[in-house]
Order: structure tokens, then C-alpha cells, then sequence
């Protein structure tokens, strides 16, 4: 399954704007926050908010193919 | 009925408050309304002994543009008003540039100034807005309402 990862604020140093991942099988928002740190040394402070597709996502949620999964900190507009 | 007007706008987007104001009082043909609040937030020149160069706000667009809208029909309702208008700046924005307006009216400051102050605190925390500090001491990403985190990295290509 394809996942498209677009990251904000303090993660988009580490992810980039986007990054497109292949998976075999399915896995969790938490299994991928763990991949990214491990993969891109993404921090873990800020504890990042996942949103997919447009709404925030708990960690035992699991992705589905073609899922736009949106890696950002906590919010701070105004 | 309430006039709800909700968006991002990009920095150079000018806004005519007077325009605003006049098409907001001309739809109140009762005159039934005595208040209209307005809150301008402002980038600061000066942040904890640093010379502030330059904000530069990005949003996850499509969520944030419809976040705004929720929020300004939620605070009309809970206020009774019969207007609210959000406009929240996207962009690289100087110090003395606008970031954010918030217009709420209704029949009197009791509930126009509480509901203005409240959509300001629920844009801080509800709409997926980041906000990147440089300043004369090295970029900053702004996380939640004022935690600073110095940046070390330079973007990774994407």
C-alpha cells in the first residue's frame, strides 16, 4: 500500500514537505511515527500530531492505502 | 441569521477594514446591532532581547480554511451574534504587519469582546497554522502558544 506523508513547522526539516512510502502490509500510526524516527531521526519532542486526511488520527489508528497522513506539532497560529 | 466569512490569506492580501466595516452595518437593516469588536494581531520587532527580521506562517490549507469556518459558526451561535469574520495570514510577514483579524458584531460588547477574545484562543489551539520566528539570534520554530524550538537543521529537499 502507498502512503503520502506531508510534514509542518519543525518535522519538515527532518521528512522534508513530502515523502511517499511503500508498504506490504498495513501498520499503525504509531508503528509509522516509530519508523520515521527511526528512519529520518525524526524528534520526539515536540510530540508530534497526526492528522489523516484532514482529521487528527490516535496511535493504535490504522493506515489504508492512498491515506495523505499529515506529520505536524502542536498547533500555533494567531 | 449570521454572516459567517472565514480564510487564509496570502501576505500581500490587502484588507480595507473600513470596507469591511460598512458591508457588515449595511447588512443590519434594523439597526438592531451596537457593537462590532475587531482584533488585529501584529508581528512583533522584538522578542526576548532579539531583533524579530521576519514570521513566516504555514498551514495545512484546506483543513485550517475549514477549521476557521467551524469555529466562527460555533462562536456565532454560542453568542447570538449576527456576524463573525476571521482572515489569518499566510507567508513571510515583517515586524508592524498584520498575521490575523478577528470582526465579531452583534447587539453589544458583552458578547462581541468575549466572543472575539474566543475565537482568538480557539484559532491558537484548533487551526493547523505553524509559525516560523527569524530573528537577529537564529530561526525559531514556534510550537503551541510560545514553546521555541531553535532550528538546527536546513530543510531536507523534498
Amino acid at each position: 500500500m502507498r502512503i503520502t506523508i506531508r510534514s509542518y513547522s519543525i518535522f519538515s526539516d527532518f521528512l522534508g514537505n513530502e515523502v511517499r512510502i511503500e508498504l506490504d502490509e498495513s501498520i499503525t500510526v504509531g508503528e509509522l511515527l516509530d519508523y520515521l524516527k527511526n528512519t529520518y531521526s525524526l524528534p520526539s519532542k515536540p510530540e508530534p500530531i497526526v492528522l489523516i486526511n484532514g482529521e487528527i488520527a490516535s496511535l493504535d489508528q490504522q493506515l489504508r492505502d492512498g491515506d495523505t497522513v499529515y506529520i505536524v506539532p502542536p498547533f500555533s497560529g494567531g | 441569521m449570521c454572516y459567517i466569512e472565514a480564510k487564509l490569506l496570502e501576505s500581500g492580501e490587502k484588507i480595507l477594514l473600513d470596507e469591511l466595516i460598512g458591508k457588515l452595518s449595511a447588512m443590519d437593516k434594523n439597526h438592531g446591532n451596537g457593537a462590532l469588536s475587531i482584533f488585529v494581531g501584529l508581528v512583533k520587532g522584538e522578542l526576548n532581547e532579539a531583533r524579530v527580521h521576519e514570521l513566516e506562517y504555514t498551514a495545512i490549507s484546506e483543513v485550517a480554511a475549514k477549521r476557521l469556518e467551524e469555529i466562527a459558526r460555533d462562536i456565532c451561535t454560542k453568542y447570538s451574534l449576527s456576524a463573525v469574520v476571521i482572515y489569518h495570514r499566510l507567508g513571510r510577514l515583517k515586524p508592524g504587519e498584520t498575521t490575523i483579524y478577528i470582526v465579531t458584531m452583534g447587539t453589544s460588547r458583552k458578547n462581541t469582546n468575549p466572543a472575539m477574545i474566543e475565537v482568538l484562543e480557539r484559532v491558537k489551539k484548533e487551526v493547523p497554522v505553524f509559525k516560523l520566528e527569524k530573528r537577529s539570534d537564529g530561526e525559531y520554530w514556534v510550537i503551541g502558544d510560545g514553546v521555541r524550538y531553535r532550528r538546527t537543521l536546513t530543510p531536507s529537499p523534498s
